[in-house]
């Protein structure tokens, strides 16, 4: 490729976002207003693009730097739960009991405001624990693990454990954070209600314009040096150690990165889904946030995008009509991408592309190759 | 006259076996290119190993430049001083572009100035006048794993004269090549010579291609079981009786085996 092979490419990923901007910024909500798109709509395709925020931060340690983390899920959880608790106080004194507690923990005799949940009362402080609790919770397991060089499988078993440990602690009552049933039933947010359309529609262009925002930082941090050098690790991290990089703070710095997405995600989640419990955070659908990202492609943004949004679509239109194969579909979709499309959708539309220009250039090359071929013919 | 690496008495032992015995070996510092040459397992690959620190030795002393010591010290320390190697198989990234490749050789180390900095129009220019050095320049933007044996050999000696090296080990840089690439090679290393720096120590078995380095009456070292068995001048190397002994002995015995 050549320089100028370069601004080409720059050129069409400027295309390819500016696209992807009015789309979701601007086409989708106008169309909501014309009433073209229901609000129902408008509101699933908030969840959709608020799970591709999580896609995209797991695309960032698994398909960019090749650490495979089954633990996404948990810090989606912290920042579910962190936006989660500041609701459940903001409608306090408006539940069944009118108590100044969340009604869960009147079920279970607690009529006191547990001494964690109070700084949650305080919205700037919520926002910002939604994306930097997970991130440190990140950077936490990143330091403990990369340090002491444990890598590969030892490192996805090992969050794995943890996601399973941390959706049995959040399931029990006396973690006093709604138990099974998670969190629920929320009035307002910022004091405006959740039950008024324009709310959701406001939170549907929030979750769009961050997703972008999201994106955009996100193709920076891959372009930069850093980028390169998180690639190097993924394809080979001993010679990378051997040119002096010290390559645990590395990941440790992009697994704290792909913590704080999975927050936000969670944070931009819940709202517009209205409950959190704790089948959210778990083993499961950490795995699942694998699956998107293999189907879209992995190694790629858009990938991550298009198999976030897609595979969480899919699953609505599917679990409508054959609810009980759900599980089968989804597991059988993995199966496929990783054995015949490893490069996951994106990839196989690259192949196509190259199958098309091949085909173009075989049918306008007899033009070129006619002067040619004359004298051999003598021969 | 000052050294650039003094190795005195050094010894190391795999089990009991004694690759490098007792070995002996001084780099000045204008010498701009060593040679050292010996039959299969004479402890070549070995004394590189101990010089970047992949082998701790039983006994001895490596100092460099007059004052460092080189065993016990962190390969990255060895590499920050400026002793930098070429392994025989061509390691590059090989779904980086070349200039990628050399991107993550040259600069800073460090995550946070890689996120926010990333590479000076300095150091790019540098990039670009290595490449050039090794005939890559044009293939700037292309894939390193769609190069040539040769180029991605190439490739791994320009990565690592960005670098700076004061030391250079290169080991069987020809291994595998064709002959235009070895012609080129050949080109490549005297402009190394020529122009840059560093003073470069090569392992080499290619007699033809040692003959062509140390035209330019460069020293070649003859390593035999683990010690220095002859040095000097490629002429007076051939023609010891101790190193025709050494190739031609175990010939000798090959053929009667």
């Amino acid at each position: 490729m050549t320089a100028a092979g370069h601004t080409r490419t720059r050129d069409a990923q400027l295309l390819w976002t500016g696209a992807l901007i009015v789309a979701f910024v601007v086409v989708l909500p106008l169309a909501n207003l014309a009433g073209l798109v229901s609000d129902y709509y408008l509101n699933l395709f908030g969840k959709y693009l608020a799970l591709a925020v999580l896609a995209l931060g797991m695309d960032l340690i698994w398909g960019y730097t090749g650490v495979l983390s089954l633990g996404q899920a948990i810090f989606f959880g912290v920042g579910a739960y962190s936006i989660g608790m500041h609701m459940m106080l903001e409608g306090s004194g408006r539940g069944v009991y009118g108590e100044p507690v969340p009604d869960f923990m009147i079920w279970n005799q607690v009529y006191q405001l547990p001494l964690f949940w109070k700084p949650y009362r305080y919205a700037p402080f919520a926002l910002a624990a939604a994306i930097l609790l997970p991130a440190a919770l990140a950077a936490l397991i990143g330091l403990l693990t990369f340090r002491r060089r444990l890598r590969g499988t030892y490192f996805a078993i090992l969050t794995q454990a943890i996601a399973f440990a941390v959706w049995l602690m959040v399931n029990r009552n006396e973690m006093r954070l709604g138990g099974t049933n998670g969190l629920t039933d929320f009035k307002s947010l910022l004091g405006f209600s959740l039950a008024a359309p324009a709310t959701l529609r406001v939170l549907y262009l929030v979750t769009a314009v961050t997703l972008v925002a999201a994106f955009v930082l996100s193709c920076r941090l891959v372009r930069s040096k850093t980028g390169l050098v998180l690639q190097a690790i993924r394809d080979n991290e001993h010679r990378l150690e051997f040119l002096g990089y010290d390559t645990s703070g590395y990941k440790v710095f992009v697994f704290a990165i792909s913590g704080a997405l999975a927050g936000l995600a969670g944070m931009l989640y819940v709202p517009q889904v209205g409950i959190i419990t704790p089948s959210q955070i778990g083993v499961l659908p950490s795995l699942e946030i694998v699956i998107w990202v293999a189907f879209g492609g992995r190694g790629t943004l858009w990938g991550a995008l298009v198999g976030g949004v897609s595979i969480n679509w899919l699953r609505s239109v599917l679990t409508g009509s054959y609810p009980r194969l759900w599980p089968i579909i989804l597991g059988g979709l993995f199966v496929t991408v990783i054995l015949f499309f490893p490069e996951g959708l994106l990839g196989v539309g690259g192949r196509l592309r190259t199958l098309l220009a091949r085909r173009v250039a075989v049918a306008s090359a007899p033009a070129l190759a006619a002067p040619a071929h004359p004298p051999s013919e003598k021969v | 006259m000052p050294t650039l690496l003094y190795v005195d008495g050094l010894t190391v032992s795999f089990d009991g076996f004694l690759a490098l015995r007792n070995l002996n070996l001084i780099l000045e510092r204008d010498e701009k290119i060593r040679l050292l040459i010996g039959p299969n397992g004479a402890g070549k690959t070995t004394l590189f190993d101990v010089l970047t620190g992949q082998v701790d030795p039983v006994s001895g002393r490596v100092i460099f430049e007059d004052r460092q010591s080189l065993l016990g010290v962190g390969r990255h320390r060895i590499a920050a001083h400026g002793v930098i190697r070429k392994f025989q198989t061509p390691s590059i990234f090989p779904r980086h572009t070349v200039g990628e490749n050399m991107a993550l050789s040259s600069g800073g180390k460090g995550c946070l100035v890689n996120t926010l900095a990333g590479t000076t129009a300095a150091e790019r220019e540098r990039i670009a006048a290595v490449l050039e050095q090794v005939g890559l320049l044009p293939h700037l933007g292309a894939l390193a794993g769609t190069l040539a044996h040769g180029q991605k050999q190439w490739l791994e000696i320009a990565m690592l004269l960005v670098q700076s090296p004061t030391l250079l080990l290169l080991d069987e840089p020809v291994a595998g090549m064709s002959r235009a690439e070895k012609e080129r090679t050949v080109e490549i290393l005297a402009g190394i010579v020529e122009h840059a720096a560093c003073t470069v120590m090569l392992i080499e078995h290619d007699m033809e291609f040692v003959r062509r380095i140390a035209r330019g009456g460069h020293r070649v070292t003859v390593l035999h079981e683990g010690s220095v068995l002859s040095e000097g001048p490629l002429d007076r190397v051939q023609g010891d009786e101790r190193v025709i002994e050494a190739y031609l002995g175990r010939g000798r015995v090959a053929a009667t085996a």
